[in-house]
């Protein structure tokens, strides 16, 4: 598949005949990073798939009003996290849940879903993860498995660098506490 | 995305966090079914594609429900207005409301028509529920009758209740 570049997708977009088809480039190019960030938050795969299509459909629907101020890849991470955010909440109301016990449910998921294969050491990360209040954890799972640059993730979660690096050290050390305990 | 994984190791080696730091080069343990990712795009383009064909069904339904919650509001309020009527009247004759006079009495009323009015058309604007099943099984003949009760009733207190419907779509009768 050829890569275009953002800027190059969005002229796609907005000036050609089939702007499906430009669109659908764009999910390609996004599709699996928007999934993954969307799954470690979620953990489960139907509910992350669920959620990513929902996000691109977003996407679709407001893609002609984007001025491209905060770029594509940003714009697109931020649809997904207030996405995956807002899931984790509508599930805590509708089960009258405090936080702490869909955090539990989660983890338990993590026993029963088909579609997570790790080894013991990757489940621990994953359910020490989980013990981080929400935001630390997207600010830990961008940094850690997406491998984003804080300045990225300044723009992604509008919270100054510093505020980020200071999360990600806090809840670095946390995870590594659990796993050497 | 930029690619900083030896930044982030360093980072992390940095930090004392060396279990971490080596988990790095490891994966995250989830997985998707085969062939997921090939047919994402697909799937996506269908849900909008579905999502665009729906809009004017739901138009019409969300009409339709609109009709229906306006005129059993205007039908609650006209049989409200009707007891209180009749209330207000025989209270008067029993010497209940004797302190009510005639211009006290048609400020209530005009003043309560006006706030029902209110409410209805708020009521209207709020409903973003879907049209519960009971109300989409209403036959035409049940609709006709219950329109036809709802305009004779409206007309005996001198209300325009039509004027709600006319607002909320095009009703049949207009």
């Amino acid at each position: 598949m050829v890569h275009y570049s953002d800027d190059e997708l969005l002229q796609r977009f907005s000036q050609s005949d089939n702007p499906g088809y430009a669109f659908d480039l764009i999910v390609r190019k996004y599709q699996e990073q928007v999934y993954w960030h969307i799954r470690r938050l979620v953990i489960v795969h139907e509910d992350a798939s669920d959620i990513a299509q929902e996000v691109f459909i977003k996407a679709w629907k407001a893609l002609p009003e984007f001025r491209g101020d905060s770029g594509l890849f940003t714009w697109l991470y931020r649809i997904a996290t207030n996405e995956a955010l807002s899931f984790l909440k509508k599930k805590r109301k509708r089960f009258f849940l405090p936080m702490e016990d869909v955090e539990q449910q989660l983890s338990d998921s993590l026993e029963t879903d088909a579609w997570f294969d790790g080894s013991d050491i990757e489940k621990k990360i994953q359910k020490a993860i989980l013990t981080l209040p929400e935001k630390q954890r997207v600010v830990f799972n961008l940094r850690y498995y997406d491998e984003m640059k804080y300045e990225d993730m300044s723009r992604i979660l509008d919270t100054s660098e510093g505020a980020l690096k200071a999360s990600y050290h806090h809840a670095a050390k946390k995870i590594e506490k659990i796993l050497t305990s | 995305m930029t690619k900083n994984k030896d930044e982030i190791t360093r980072e992390l080696q940095e930090l004392g966090l060396s279990r971490l730091a080596s988990q790095m080069k490891e994966e995250s343990g989830f997985g998707v079914p085969q062939g997921y990712f090939d047919g994402f795009s697909t799937s996506v383009r269908q849900k909008i594609d579905a999502s665009r064909q729906k809009e004017p069904a739901t138009k019409a339904r969300f009409f339709s429900l609109r009709a229906a919650v306006s005129m059993a509001a205007t039908f609650l309020v006209l049989i409200g207005m009707g007891i209180s009527f009749l209330l207000l009247r025989e209270g008067k004759e029993e010497g209940l409301f004797s302190d009510f006079d005639d211009q006290i009495f048609e400020e209530y009323f005009a003043r309560a028509t006006e706030y029902d009015r209110a409410l209805l058309y708020d009521l209207i604007i709020d409903t973003e529920v879907d049209e519960p099943q009971q109300i989409q099984s209403t036959t035409s003949t049940d609709y006709d009758l219950y329109l036809d009760y709802l305009l004779e009733a409206a007309q005996y207190y001198g209300l325009e209740p039509t004027e709600l419907i006319i607002q909320n779509g095009n009703d049949k009768r207009h």
